[in-house]
């Protein structure tokens, strides 16, 4: 199943923002990461990095744990491959019964070649 | 290899909880989102043994000890294939949460061992696990792309190492 229209829309709205595509690139490098981690490779506030945060989270491309005090931050993939799907899961579909269909065209071409070659190499039948 | 990795993977399911842990926990038919593999274990509560077989048994994929049950929100299990017996047990939690209606399942993977052919596994099979339990709570089969691909690990099955064989890993064999 697809996500959501909604959950699309919120996906989209996440990764239309360089900081934010940079911290999920960050986050696939180091899982744990806390909001401190994240926060120095920024030249922006940590009020504005915790913002971009929020949106990622809201649109589950990340997903916050916390263990005891301290928050850790993890890149949520699911949501990307599953627009991934969204779009190319339908071509490969499309793709597959098209390759089939060349498929069974070429067998049924041999076939027939050989069908054809082998009434050849018969020796006609004298009356 | 030194570096041991933590990975999460999250998605909403539109389904009641405890059909999401039937799905999860079903043992003796094919789970699909598990590589068509079936879960065997003596029974299914903490300290037992847990093997991921194939179909005809003559295969183990993934073995691991169950650590924790508990209907219907946690269910976690150590983990190594045994293809790679060498690398270290990672260990696979599933965390379910009642949420709008459904269902959301949090996939946790730790103790990852970076740098080992373990490590490539367990990460694509994060995003093919929760993606397919998905899929089949919700429609009943995987999604295409999926189905192909479990459909060309069957019919690669006779190239499965003999290391993998279930004479080897009976559940009495320590695995973690």
């Amino acid at each position: 199943m697809m996500l959501s229209e909604q959950a699309q829309d919120g996906v989209f709205q996440a990764l239309g923002h360089a900081t934010r595509r940079r911290i999920l690139d960050l986050l696939k490098t180091m899982p744990g990461a806390t909001v401190n981690d994240v926060s120095k490779y920024f030249d922006v506030s940590r009020i504005m990095v915790m913002k971009h945060l929020g949106v990622l989270e809201a649109a589950d491309l990340i997903v916050s744990r916390k263990v005891g005090r301290v928050r850790q931050l993890y890149l949520n993939a699911v949501p990307l491959q599953m627009i991934h799907d969204r779009w190319a899961t339908d071509y490969a579909e499309f793709w597959a019964g098209r390759v089939m269909d060349l498929k069974y065209q070429l067998e049924g071409l041999a076939v027939r070649k050989s069908d054809a070659a082998g009434s050849s190499d018969q020796p006609e039948q004298q009356p | 290899m030194s570096e041991l990795k933590k990975a999460v993977f999250k998605v909403h399911i539109a389904a009641p909880i405890e059909r999401v842990w039937a799905a999860i926990t079903k043992e003796g038919e094919v789970l699909p989102f598990f590589y068509n593999s079936v879960m065997h274990t003596p029974s299914l509560a903490p300290g037992s043994a847990l093997r991921m077989r194939s179909l005809d048994e003559k295969y183990t994929a993934v073995v691991g000890d169950i650590l924790v049950v508990e209907p219907p929100s946690r269910f976690s299990h150590t983990m190594k294939f045994t293809q790679y017996a060498d690398d270290p047990a990672s260990t696979v939690t599933y965390e379910l949460t009642a949420k709008d209606g459904g269902t959301e399942l949090l996939l946790l993977l730790d103790n990852v061992p970076v740098g080992t052919k373990s490590e490539g596994y367990m990460m694509a099979g994060g995003l093919f696990i929760t993606q397919t339990i998905k899929d089949c709570v919700e429609t009943g089969r995987p999604n295409f792309k999926n189905r192909l691909f479990l459909g060309m690990i069957g019919l690669f099955g006779f190239m499965t190492p003999k290391l993998c064989r279930t004479e080897n890993w009976p559940f009495e064999k320590k695995v973690s």
